[in-house]
């Protein structure tokens, strides 16, 4: 299994908990992973650590080998979409703009290449007819839709996403799927925390289990068993496919 | 003192300054909107209080950049402190913007009540930090300000697609290799200057006021960040001026408190605007 | 001067702060709080040139409906026309400060009763020469005779809405849950702190109002987070910091009220050091464990 992403030892505290303890595990390229695990278990935070958001204790974090100030073009994070203040005076347009960022040269204005990529990546999510609304006026999924529109205008190598799916109408939660098994088929890779068991399987090639250490990691088939489930949730749980 | 020509070099004087004040005050009013902090400017007009008496006390007269150089070091001193509360203690936010507010405004207030026990005739210009005189502008005061102001404007003009977009979302910023940090103190800064320059006009009490509702009320009539700014410049420019106009209608009036009856008609208007466009568009939306 | 009268004025402006502070505190309410301490100036101003005395019980309606007018203002701002708290707050105790300054210094030439500074910082120093004579005894002030049954009505109100209060400020969802009428508590804590504010306004100004409402009640936070001890420490504190800073402001000749709030802060910020002193010293064993 080619990895794209390598933790070991990683260890993160919050005050005077312990979120992550001593996390060793590799991710694959080309494959959409899930991370899951129960409430509290560190799984936005394993996703924060990787993007540097926050301070770790000790471990290392290696992305396609590299540390992450060298390499951050390749990656696009799509945080929460409760992060962000839906009321915030920005229309469509202006958040996936944020996609074509400059990061040495910012003070450089939007060129053609720069409209033609932000257009393709809303026609991509299916948001064109929305461009010049207000974020706010739109549905949940539709908002969760101008993320990943953001994340594609940068058109980096690995996406990460955080619970992308909660709250989101199911022509939304497909219109997502089809672009992420899209990127998966161009080769790129994607990390996603997600919160419902239930659709793991349909969703993840491969699955990590969290449960502030690592439970299990593998294909998706290998952690969904009874077994490992419930050493992370502490109770038996059936999943019927 | 309610007769001037056009040419009269004091409203000449005055007329600049409040434009300045009112134009830079409100723009970067924009910014602490945006990021949800406009309280925060509250507790740093309050605090800029004590750093002008200190100054005072120091040079005896109403010399502007030394003014401006205390009032810039009680306001970083007072985000310096309310950073350190944020960090250290469990203490929420607006708990920490109400204790620094207070504690430094007392500091403000005991100093000149010293002053005023302890001096002559000279300490009577500091008490009109309070509520604002722009009367008492004098043609120092604008060259500062007009500096002051200017290079204020063009950090704004250059940087405020950056300020924008780090303050709708901070983590992904962060995430793309840009330090927030950084920018969000130049942020704080320029706060700091527009409200060391502001408090001339509007006085440390009601100074948030030229921060926050020009802003408040452009907001209610786009959400577009570049109209969102004209806007909110051209309401700052307008209740400078009338504002300042109307105090001088009658002697010795403060000028703060005219400056935010203006503004509040704004408010008022741009509110009935945003109302009826917003009816408008959604007859058009049932129609269409 | 009648140092006693001025410190006993002193302190039954802090003791009902240092107990609504802890509440507001908790309820995320502190700034609105700082407003309401603003807006009642033209509510006591419009009462005042109605009344034409400084002591009316139209001055204690009228302003406490300024308080109250305040909350639903800042509601209005926010729920209907839809601007963020924070702009709220800030757009309401701007515009309503500012109309009540101007409606002094539109009639200060009639009277010197009210002063565009004297409301900052109130004026202690002269409230022990409003005095009541009764039968040839000095019972009180008519600073007094407002403000003992304001610590009454506080006082009162702890004790007997304890329960739901301390609810209503740590656990209002599950209070929700119980059926409690969250607004209902809301509601009365707001009014004692417009009458609070109204009743304290001419004796010790906005700026003290507000500075005990929060900087005892955060020091005393910093030591402990038991609602019991939280409002006896802050009470504790907002006494303390009154004697201390009476005499430092008599010692230095400035300005009561303010040099109180001053006090304060200065023991805020010794209980901070040591706070922070704490953890540090408990962080440095958790990590070598």
């Amino acid at each position: 299994m080619k990895s794209i992403i390598s933790i070991t030892d990683l260890q993160v505290a919050y005050q005077k908990t312990v979120v992550l303890d001593e996390v060793t595990l590799e991710i694959p390229a080309g494959q959409i992973t899930g991370i899951i695990g129960p409430n509290g278990s560190g799984k936005t935070t394993l996703l924060k650590s990787i993007m540097g958001l926050i301070p770790i204790e000790k471990g290392t974090i290696r992305i396609l080998d590299q540390p992450l100030y060298a390499i951050r073009k390749a990656l696009a994070y799509v945080p929460q979409r409760e992060s962000v203040d839906w009321n915030f005076p920005a229309s469509v347009f202006d958040v996936v703009a944020m996609g074509r960022l400059n990061t040495q040269k910012w003070w450089k204005r939007l060129n053609q290449e720069d409209l033609t990529i932000i257009n393709k990546a809303l026609e991509q999510v299916q948001l064109t007819e929305f461009r010049d609304r207000q974020i706010g006026q739109l549905s949940g999924g539709q908002q969760q839709r101008v993320f990943l529109a953001r994340a594609l205008a940068q058109q980096a190598q690995i996406i990460l996403m955080d619970e992308p799916f909660v709250g989101v109408d199911m022509v939304s939660q497909s219109a997502i799927l089809e672009v992420l098994f899209e990127l998966r088929a161009q080769g790129k890779s994607m990390i996603i925390v997600h919160h419902d068991l239930l659709t793991v399987s349909n969703y993840f090639d491969y699955a990590i289990l969290l449960n502030n250490k690592v439970v299990a990691t593998g294909p998706t088939s290998e952690v969904l068993q009874p077994e490992t489930l419930e050493k992370a949730y502490g109770a038996t749980l059936l999943l019927n496919r | 003192m309610s007769s001037y020509s056009i040419i009269d070099p004091t409203l000449q004087r005055i007329v600049i300054g409040t434009v300045l004040i009112g134009l830079s005050a409100s723009l970067v009013g924009v910014f602490s909107f945006l990021r949800k902090k406009s309280l925060i400017g509250d507790a740093i007009s309050h605090a800029i209080l004590p750093g002008i008496a200190v100054a005072y006390l120091f040079i005896e007269t109403k010399n502007p950049v030394v003014l401006l150089i205390g009032a810039v070091i009680a306001g970083w001193l007072a985000t310096i402190v309310m950073g350190g509360l944020q960090r250290t203690t469990k203490l929420k936010e607006d708990s920490i913007i109400a204790i620094v507010l207070s504690a430094f405004f007392a500091l403000g207030l005991v100093l000149l009540s010293w002053i005023q026990g302890h001096s002559n005739g000279s300490q009577s210009g500091l008490s009109d930090f309070l509520f604002g005189k722009v009367a008492a502008l004098t043609n120092q005061d604008v060259y500062l300000f007009t500096l002051v102001g200017a290079a204020l404007l063009l950090i704004i003009g250059i940087k405020k697609r950056l300020f924008y977009y780090i303050a709708f979302d901070r983590d992904y910023m962060t995430t793309r290799g840009f330090s927030v940090r950084w920018n969000e103190s130049i942020v704080s800064t320029c706060s700091i200057f527009a409200i060391a320059i502001g408090i001339q006009a509007v006085g440390v009490v009601l100074m948030s006021a030229l921060l926050i509702i020009p802003v408040a009320s452009a907001r209610m009539l786009t959400y577009r960040l570049g109209t969102l700014m004209l806007l909110t410049g051209i309401f700052g420019v307008v209740s400078a001026l009338g504002g300042s106009y109307l105090s001088t209608l009658s002697a010795n009036m403060p000028t703060g408190p005219w400056i935010i009856m203006v503004l509040a008609g704004i408010a008022l208007l741009s509110f009935f605007i945003g109302k009826l466009r917003s009816k408008t568009n959604h007859q058009k939306a049932k129609l269409g | 001067m009648n140092y006693a009268l001025i410190l006993i004025t002193a302190l039954l402006v802090v003791i009902p702060a240092s107990i609504l502070g802890v509440f507001l505190m908790q309820r995320k309410m502190v700034m609105v709080g700082d407003a309401i301490s603003h807006a009642v100036l033209p509510g006591i101003v419009i009462a005042y040139l109605i009344s034409g005395q400084r002591d009316s019980y139209l001055l204690l309606i009228g302003a406490a409906l300024a308080g109250v007018f305040t909350t639903l203002l800042i509601d209005f701002l926010h729920q209907r026309m839809r601007i963020q708290q924070d702009a709220a707050i800030g757009t309401t105790f701007t515009f309503l400060f500012a109309l009540g300054v101007l409606l002094i210094s539109f009639f200060a030439g009639n009277n010197v009763d009210l002063d565009q500074e004297c409301v900052l910082y109130g004026d202690l120093e002269t409230s022990f020469l409003d005095q009541r004579i009764w039968n040839g005894y000095l019972i009180g002030t008519g600073a007094l005779f407002k403000l003992v049954p304001l610590l009454i009505a506080v006082l009162t109100t702890l004790f007997v809405a304890y329960r739901p209060l301390q609810i209503w400020a740590f656990n209002p969802e599950f209070g929700k849950q119980m059926g409690l009428k969250i607004n209902r508590w809301q509601l009365l804590v707001m009014s004692l702190v417009s009458l609070h504010a109204v009743l304290s306004f001419d004796s010790v100004g906005a700026i003290m109002v507000v500075g005990m409402l929060i900087i005892p009640p955060a020091t005393a936070s910093l030591m402990t987070n038991k609602l019991k001890q939280l409002i006896l420490f802050s009470i504790l504190m907002g006494c303390f910091a009154s004697i201390l800073g009476f005499f430092a402001a008599i010692y230095v000749n400035v300005s009561i009220a303010p040099m109180i709030v001053l006090t304060a802060s200065v023991l805020f910020g010794f209980t901070w050091l040591w706070y922070y002193l704490k953890n540090k010293v408990g962080k440095k064993q958790l990590l070598s464990d």
